[in-house]
């Protein structure tokens, strides 16, 4: 078996382990939980009766270890459970707000992508010059500010001072831009820094050298050959933004009012429906997981650091 | 007319039922509130620009006031929460309940001073005895399936709401029908005491006279639903309203978590009523966008504005015509763990009521009046002793009391008027030598129920009213076992006046009788007073004829836009 | 967090530091010392506020609000940055939201950098069974939802303190035990090519007394990172509701009660602008103390 080949097998062993024990870890959480679940499906007046046949239904009074079963083979089938609040399965409220996550996401991604990498870029090919100084110190600030504080003074200035956008919610491709820029904005950051770094090592290299002496254009060099060599690690943090995102951005979405899955996840836990709230937690590590298989292929791929 | 003689007359009218002469009251009858309608000034809009007169054969329909509207537009109304149920019995949360006379009706409906008036009923023949009502209904209401509704569904409809399957908060609403406490402990599947005669006739019989019982037919609970579409849609009846209201369900997106309600062509009243062609209720609203967005005129209303907004509006010339505070029939206040200390000891329960300042919590959106009912509600007394601030007199009780050191943990959620207001609290008992930390709680603490008195030594309690009555107050609240009596109060005099009340036909010696309970728990202090929520509302500059009432709220049939 | 993630490569090409003296003149460079301006500034605001302001934040006043009920601003007597909603003095509360923020960063960081720093040692010496088990429990638990599980978590158990922290630290210390755990492998490879050479000494003696310091530079600069991303933590936690409880001031907290307060802008910008600059001040220590003695040209900008 190439070794490649073994790599990739063992992590997604890896990743069918981790998914087994994030169910195990949920699981748990719902025990700790201090709400009797027969209490939270028949609501504030139920009777005793009423509850303990929900119990009878449930399997609530069963054993532990049959519980885990039941929930391990549940997960694994894709049914995740039942929602107190809303009163249907929770797999179909969270594959109706995907969609806006990963809307969500995109725009993020997206505008990580258009505004970090050339900034990046450019930052590298004049060293020190204006660009790359104000990038580097806008950048650093641009981390250090808390997202959803960015969040609420954006929604202030460009939908209500300035009514450029709507006032949150999901109603019209606009109301895309404000959340998207919010969740992207620190991730930009991260990406021009890495793209500055990476370009800026690979520009001084001898690589870059042998080209210039074949006559090369500068612009050429720049655009095909620095994007693609310094891509490797831009793309890794790309692909694990992607999974952190697609995760929930429980902060950015409660301050839209974006219908995502964080925000799902949030509702439910204000409502103590800890079926929903912990369906989005499962729901988003198997993203997460995913999205950092990805990664870990591309650079095994792309980098020419990793040896396998 | 102020608050307290609409109500007074309303309670007038419903005891008029009661006295020991046949009374029948037509649609015409209901000119008896159309007397009293022209004598008051209606709130909110005027007639519409054009100034319209109306022309509807219907000037009696039910409700608050609706002449001079335009037909067209959408209006768009904000709220907070995401419970999406709009199955009558079952809807409890704020968003879904207030929706549901736009989708459903029912016998009767409320009126404009929160008194019952006859709807889907055309007649009422109640006998002598006070004990059987015989509902003569109108032949020519639809349910939005374009079938006719009958009494039968009626029967059905109350059998279904007051069910053990359904389990709801109404369940005991009907105890005063006969075979109801039959039907509900399993050994007859119906309920006796309610017969359809005919298509067109519903008589109820009860066991003893019930000065409430039109009232609480008049809620949405009890508004008529087509059995074949329940059926029909099983689970998925809870997100599909098909009832007899004037509008019917045009889309529901629960991933964005908006529906739209169209006018329904066959509503009863569909001559004049509904205004508008559409509603949208939009959900998982923030407090602050929902604010912007009324005050940018992008949506037409919400009730949920942040208290800091409120002083600025109040100073903006055009804002402030659109937002208004209606007395809301709701109160909130702190029930005591009486179980252990340091509540146990009485002294110690009189001395929090004392420690709190209660007027410095009116700017976060509360009346604090110290009493057990809202001002306005059958029972209230002006005259009763409730608790002042007096902090040197809570120091004295404490130390009479010998309770020095004390210190418990008092859950919050995490709305920022509960959590300012409990701030409050927090600062005036250290400021007696009590010691609250503040623990935010996700959960409900209807949902820790029974539990509370093991985790808590004192929980905060909110109570929206779902009928304007005290008996709701009195058999959800305080008696013993009632449903949300968690701190497992009972004072077995209290029941008694309770129970006898309900029946009770003389207005003045039920408001005595109410005025005495309240009287005995401000002597046996088993919480923490208050008083009531305000309910703030805010409008679009577009929404003509806002008119909000207590119980069912918003009347989105008799709104009209002005096209501004 | 994007930005731990990324830090794998760049902090693994610290190499080792000369001691002492040249290594504090290393330090003398521009982003290293406003940052240590900065830092030490809330620093001393969150250990001698009395000297900065005598109101108690969070004493609720009448005084703070004018007669309709609004919040004064700044300026009004005896409220230099003006009152929040509830009347108490706001620049005392952003004074004493100093201690929390502090607090936030040094504590959990601290507990959770001398976590990560076991297990990625033990991990990395030991190898074979127990490097597998740490490294995919480590694994499993960064690819959690961390915030989600931690709103969760708190709301579950009570958001006390002790909650609060041992929350954080559950879902940061991963980042750190890779990095370390990566570290340890690389440096076991040079020390026991040596080692085989010499006599004697037991494999754990060589970890201890030679991998370990090291790490010291790696985990310095993890700990000015990790302050930085752990103070956004707790103000994203306090601005659900589920982080410090009132009326402790926390920046977050701060921002959560005044988010429908735009109409009194002071309350809004003000700790977003705190939680900024100290952030701006960790990551700049952090910057610096990486690039400390480096030339320019190969300076890493992190």
């Amino acid at each position: 078996m190439s070794p490649r080949l073994r790599y990739i097998l063992t992590r997604l062993a890896g990743l069918v382990l981790t998914l087994f024990a994030v169910s195990t870890f949920t699981f748990l959480l719902t025990f700790a939980v201090p709400t009797d679940p027969a209490r939270s499906i028949v609501g504030p007046k139920g009777t005793a009766e009423q509850m303990q046949q929900v119990r009878d239904q449930l399997g609530l009074d069963d054993p532990i270890i049959q519980q885990y079963g039941r929930y391990l083979v549940a997960v694994g089938t894709g049914n995740l459970g039942y929602s107190y609040a809303q009163r249907r399965p929770v797999v179909d409220i969270i594959s109706e707000r995907l969609p806006y996550t990963a809307a969500l996401a995109a725009g993020a991604i997206s505008f990580q992508i258009l505004v970090g990498i050339p900034i990046g870029l450019a930052g590298a090919a004049r060293a020190g010059g204006a660009i790359d100084r104000a990038s580097l110190a806008g950048s650093l600030l641009v981390i250090a500010l808390p997202g959803f504080w960015v969040g609420l003074v954006l929604l202030f200035f460009f939908s209500y001072t300035w009514p450029v956008f709507p006032l949150g919610g999901a109603g019209s491709p606009l109301s895309l831009v404000l959340p998207s820029v919010t969740l992207g904005l620190a991730g930009a950051a991260w990406t021009s820094r890495i793209m500055r770094t990476e370009a800026y090592q690979f520009l001084r290299s001898d690589v870059v050298k042998g080209l210039r002496a074949k006559g090369m254009s500068p612009r050429r060099i720049l655009l095909v050959h620095t994007l693609r060599a310094s891509s490797g690690p831009v793309l890794t943090m790309l692909a694990i933004d992607l999974g952190y995102f697609l995760g929930g951005a429980v902060l950015i979405e409660s301050v839209f009012s974006w219908p995502g899955i964080g925000l799902t996840a949030f509702q439910a836990l204000r409502q103590n429906d800890t079926p929903l709230l912990m369906g989005c937690v499962i729901a988003g590590s198997i993203f997460i997981l995913i999205l950092n298989f990805a990664a870990d292929l591309i650079r095994m791929k792309v980098d020419p650091r990793v040896r396998i | 007319m102020n608050e307290s003689s609409k109500i007074a007359s309303a309670w007038e009218a419903i005891n008029a039922h009661a006295l020991p002469r046949r009374r029948f009251l037509q649609v015409a009858g209901v000119a008896g509130a159309a007397a009293t309608l022209a004598a008051c000034t209606p709130e909110g809009g005027t007639g519409g620009p054009s100034g319209v007169p109306n022309v509807g054969s219907n000037a009696d329909i039910p409700g608050p006031p609706w002449q001079g509207g335009v037909r067209g537009g959408r209006g768009i109304t904000l709220w907070p929460d995401t419970t999406l149920t709009y199955d009558p019995p079952l809807a409890y949360g704020v968003g879904d309940y207030y929706g549901l006379q736009n989708f459903f009706r029912g016998l009767t409906f409320y009126g404009p001073n929160a008194e019952p008036q006859l709807d889907i009923a055309k007649s009422l023949d109640l006998s002598d005895d006070g004990l059987t009502y015989t509902f003569t209904l109108r032949d020519n209401v639809t349910f939005h399936n374009g079938r006719t509704v009958i009494a039968e569904d009626f029967k059905w409809t109350f059998e279904r709401s007051t069910s053990s399957e359904i389990g709801s908060w109404v369940q005991g609403f009907l105890a005063s029908v006969e075979g109801h406490a039959e039907f509900v402990d399993g050994s007859a599947s119906e309920i006796s005491g309610i017969i359809a005669e005919n298509d067109t006739t519903l008589v109820m019989k009860l066991t003893k006279p019930d000065v409430t019982i039109l009232g609480v037919v008049g809620i949405p609970p009890f508004y008529v639903l087509p059995r074949e579409e329940v059926e029909r849609l099983g689970d998925k009846w809870l997100e599909n309203p098909i009832g007899s209201g004037p509008f019917k369900l045009k889309s529901w997106d629960s991933g964005q978590s908006i529906v739209i309600a169209e006018r329904y062509e066959g509503y009863v009243y569909g001559d004049d009523l509904p205004y508008l062609d559409e509603v949208e209720y939009r959900w998982n609203v923030s407090a602050d966008i929902a604010y912007l967005s009324v005050a940018k005129n992008e949506a037409d209303l919400t009730f949920q504005v942040p208290t800091s907004a409120i002083p600025r509006i109040k100073q903006d010339a055009e804002q402030s015509t659109r937002f208004k505070e209606w007395s809301s029939f709701s109160l909130t206040y702190w029930q005591l763990d009486l179980s252990k200390a340091p509540f146990d000891d009485i002294r110690v329960r009189q001395a929090v009521n004392y420690a709190f300042d209660k007027e410095a919590a009116a700017i976060f959106g509360y009346v604090p009046n110290g009493h057990f009912y809202p001002e306005g509600l059958l029972g209230f007394d002006a005259s009763a002793p409730v608790f002042g601030y007096d902090p040197e007199k809570a120091k004295a009780l404490l130390e009479e009391a010998g309770a020095t050191d004390i210190s418990f943990t008092l859950p919050v959620g995490t709305e920022t008027a509960g959590l300012s207001v409990a701030q409050l609290l927090q600062q005036n008992l250290k400021d007696v030598g009590i010691t609250v930390e503040l623990e935010t709680v996700a959960i409900n603490i209807y949902d820790i129920g029974a539990d509370l008195p093991n985790q808590y030594r004192m929980w905060n309690v909110g109570w929206g009213m779902g009928l304007p009555d005290p008996s709701e107050l009195f058999s959800s609240l305080i008696r013993t076992d009632a449903p949300t009596n968690f701190n497992g109060y009972s004072n077995s005099k209290i029941d008694e006046l309770g129970l006898a009340a309900v029946s009770e036909a003389d207005r003045d010696k039920r408001q005595g009788m109410y005025a005495e309970i309240e009287k005995l728990l401000l002597e046996d202090v088993p919480l923490l007073f208050f008083g009531t929520f305000n309910a703030p509302s805010f409008t679009s500059a577009s929404l003509e004829n806002f008119y909000y009432e207590p119980i069912l709220r918003t009347y989105w049939d008799r709104y009209w836009k002005n096209g501004s | 967090m994007s930005g731990a993630a990324a830090l794998v490569a760049p902090a693994a090409a610290i190499t080792r530091r000369r001691g002492g003296m040249q290594a504090l003149r290393g330090l003398a460079r521009p982003d290293f010392i406003v940052g240590a301006v900065v830092v030490a500034f809330w620093a001393f605001c969150a250990l001698f506020p009395e000297v900065l302001t005598s109101a108690d934040p969070t004493r609720i006043t009448k005084e703070g609000l004018s007669v309709l009920g609004e919040p004064v601003p700044p300026g009004t007597p005896g409220f230099p940055l003006g009152a929040d909603a509830l009347g108490r003095d706001f620049f005392s509360r952003i004074v004493y939201g100093a201690q929390v923020a502090m607090i936030i960063a040094i504590v959990p960081n601290a507990l959770a950098l001398a976590l990560a720093t076991a297990v990625g040692v033990i991990a990395g010496v030991m190898r074979g069974k127990v490097e597998f088990i740490l490294m995919r429990t480590t694994e499993a638990i960064m690819v959690l939802p961390g915030f989600l599980i931690a709103l969760a978590v708190i709301s579950t158990f009570g958001s006390s303190t002790i909650v609060l922290i041992l929350t954080i630290v559950a879902f940061s210390w991963t980042y750190a035990a890779r990095v370390v755990y990566g570290e340890t492998l690389r440096l076991r490879e040079m020390l026991f090519v040596e080692a085989a050479r010499s006599v004697g000494a037991g494999r754990w003696r060589i970890a201890i007394t030679h991998i370990v310091p090291q790490l010291k530079p790696l985990l310095i600069v993890y700990f000015t990172m990790n302050a930085a991303f752990m103070v956004l933590l707790e103000a994203g936690l306090g601005f659900l509701g589920f982080g410090v409880q009132p009326p402790t001031p926390s920046w977050g907290l701060m921002l959560a009660e005044s988010r429908d307060q735009f109409f009194y802008p002071w309350l809004i910008i003000t700790p977003g602008i705190c939680l900024a600059t100290l952030c701006v001040g960790f990551y700049l220590v952090g910057q610096g103390i990486q690039n400390a003695g480096r030339p320019r040209e190969k300076a890493v900008v992190l």
